[in-house]
């Protein structure tokens, strides 16, 4: 039977990632189905997940993204005037 | 011009193509940062911002052959991941097997564990139950950019590609030539870092 180290420290992850076989699956969903704490572990794992997954993007620093475009947009005029003539 | 909402590709590719130069600046607006992320987790934050520099330049010169079968932003993503992993095959990748770790799983103190292998100290209830109510504290941003800062190279490219972009296993394999089974070691040890961070900023308000 799964303890709660080896959930905590083997399968948390690959579970919430759907990486186990189905067996260890079942191993995890019948430790979950019996332990609090492993429960709350879980969904507290899941919610790291879902930070990272929303982090703020790093901004783009004004003066950057202006000279790039600018960059652009000529090679983009240059690109267009080569292709008519 | 600002948008109150996103426009959508088919516009904003219409004003790239006419050649309207407030176009290329909402579009850099917009991707720019993701962009340099994505090249960051890949090839390291030394390289990355050239390399977008290059992307950039190779969507303008591929931009009238984009039938927009993608979204726009797959497309940009696709050229950059494609431009850093040229350079990480050129650079032969001295990745730091020690990304791997020294040794013991050391992924959680074991003191939270008894012998028997249940909880010593069971996970406490945490405040915030959110994403939105975690990433409200201006501490907890610093927090966590310092515990991402503080990852090994390749932990942070998995943990990146996987739960910041939400890449695929697989495709995060191919992207950085990692077996499976050692991108799901990468991703435990990384995501056990950030959890032992967010339990201690629960628990404490700092980090």
């Amino acid at each position: 039977m799964l303890t709660c180290r080896e959930l905590a420290q083997s399968r948390a992850s690959d579970y919430l990632d759907d990486q186990l076989r189905w067996r260890q699956r079942i191993g995890v969903r019948f430790h979950l189905l019996i332990c609090d704490h492993c429960r709350r572990f879980v969904r507290q794992l899941e919610l790291v997940r879902r930070v990272l997954a929303r982090q703020p993007e790093p901004p783009a620093a004004a003066a950057d993204v202006t000279a790039l475009a600018e960059q652009l947009y000529h090679q983009h005029q240059r690109q267009a005037g080569q292709r008519h003539n | 011009m600002t948008h109150q909402k996103p426009e959508d590709d088919a516009a904003l590719l219409a004003r790239l193509r006419s050649g309207e130069k407030a176009a290329f600046e909402d579009m850099v607006r917009r991707h720019h940062g993701a962009l340099v992320r994505a090249a960051a987790a890949i090839i390291g934050d030394t390289q990355a911002e050239e390399v977008v520099q290059e992307a950039w330049l190779a969507a303008i010169r591929h931009l009238p052959g984009f039938e927009g079968r993608s979204t726009l932003k797959t497309w940009l993503f696709s050229i950059v991941i494609n431009e850093a992993r040229g350079r990480l095959r050129k650079a032969k990748r001295e990745i730091l097997m020690d990304d791997y770790d020294t040794g013991n799983a050391g992924l959680f103190d074991p003191d939270r564990f008894l012998g028997d292998g249940h909880w010593a100290r069971e996970p406490t209830l945490w405040h915030d139950q959110s994403p939105e109510a975690l990433l409200s504290h201006e501490d907890f941003l610093r927090c966590l950019e310092k515990v991402l800062d503080l990852l090994p190279e390749l932990q942070r490219s998995v943990l990146t590609l996987r739960d910041y972009q939400g890449m695929e296993v697989e495709t995060i394999c191919n992207i950085l030539s990692v077996s499976a089974s050692n991108i799901r070691v990468l991703l435990h040890r990384a995501r056990a870092k950030v959890y032992a961070m967010v339990d201690h900023f629960e628990e404490t308000g700092t980090c």
